[in-house]
């Protein structure tokens, strides 16, 4: 999209507008025309800039979240209970 | 000559399946390794405490184990049992007494007047997020999922940490992609919102 193009629509755009498309816009579900508009409002925008910017670090840290571990006590009763499943199975055929 | 194990950690889950119903049950501990960490997380992460997880993580593998010759192969395991899942998680909370407060509503996420005044000389998103993750942090993470309602913390757990798209946390959850995306946008809004007042000194981490 031509930047004359991307300019006229970033410049229609609210902050609330954006706010609203933030998600689609993080997971690339955007048209690029509404892509480049949103990082044409931003650069004139710095508060949108920054909050679009949290919200990413946001989305991040919640993706890298370790994993909680599995207590052992867990994990063998669970294998217990799945044994006593598998006993029922095989006596029923 | 690998183990018989090794070999199992080869095939593809349905693969599995497909032997579970030829007779072969032992394949279900295969099943139950590539799974078991991700569903107790989930659990722990939804139910709040350890013995309502362990509960959710064996009324899951049970009822996927007597259902596995049910299961048909065009549907995707994964989502399957993450269903199964889901409905035990519910269960576990009508039990519970634990209610989250009222989350914020949509204006009050959005970038308000006074965040705008000092968001951008916050500088929590510059830095690195290995750094960021650290214990406290992991602890105002956790806390920040718990007090989402319960809606929303499952579509968040779903696609943003096991990974699943739009439309399978649909098929898990009973609802439309169109409400998957707006349940994702709102609890990530509401993740930010807690950890960006947080970082401004005004949450305490209880971790």
């Amino acid at each position: 999209m031509p930047d004359s193009k991307a300019k006229s629509i970033a410049s229609k755009m609210t902050c609330k507008e954006i706010f609203a498309f933030l998600s689609e816009y993080v997971d690339g579900e955007l048209s690029e025309e509404l892509c480049e508009a949103i990082q044409t409002h931003n650069g004139n925008c710095p508060p949108c800039q920054a909050f679009v910017d949290t919200f990413i670090t946001t989305i991040e840290l919640v993706k890298k979240q370790p994993a909680k571990p599995l207590p052992p006590a867990v994990k063998d009763e669970l294998n217990a209970a799945l044994n006593r499943c598998r006993e029922a199975l095989d006596q029923a055929r | 000559m690998q183990g018989k194990g090794a070999m199992l950690d080869k095939l593809q889950d349905n693969e599995l399946v497909t032997r579970f119903q030829q007779g072969q049950h032992d394949v279900f501990e295969e099943l139950v390794s590539r799974y078991v960490g991700r569903l107790y997380s989930m659990g722990l992460r939804m139910c709040g405490n350890t013995d309502d997880a362990q509960d959710m993580l064996q009324e899951t593998f049970v009822a996927a184990f007597k259902g596995m010759d049910a299961f048909r192969a065009e549907a995707k395991f994964s989502v399957w049992l993450f269903q199964i899942a889901k409905h035990a998680c519910m269960r576990m909370r009508r039990k519970s007494k634990f209610s989250p407060r009222e989350i914020f509503s949509l204006d009050e996420l959005a970038l308000g007047e006074d965040e705008r005044k000092t968001l951008s000389v916050v500088d929590w998103h510059r830095t690195p997020i290995d750094e960021l993750l650290n214990k406290e942090l992991q602890g105002v993470l956790d806390e920040t999922i718990h007090l989402l309602p319960s809606d929303l913390r499952m579509v968040l757990l779903l696609r943003d940490v096991e990974g699943f798209s739009a439309e399978e946390t649909g098929k898990i959850i009973g609802a439309s992609v169109s409400a998957v995306k707006s349940r994702l946008h709102r609890a990530r809004l509401f993740a930010r919102k807690h950890l960006h007042l947080y970082c401004q000194g005004e949450v305490r981490s209880h971790a």
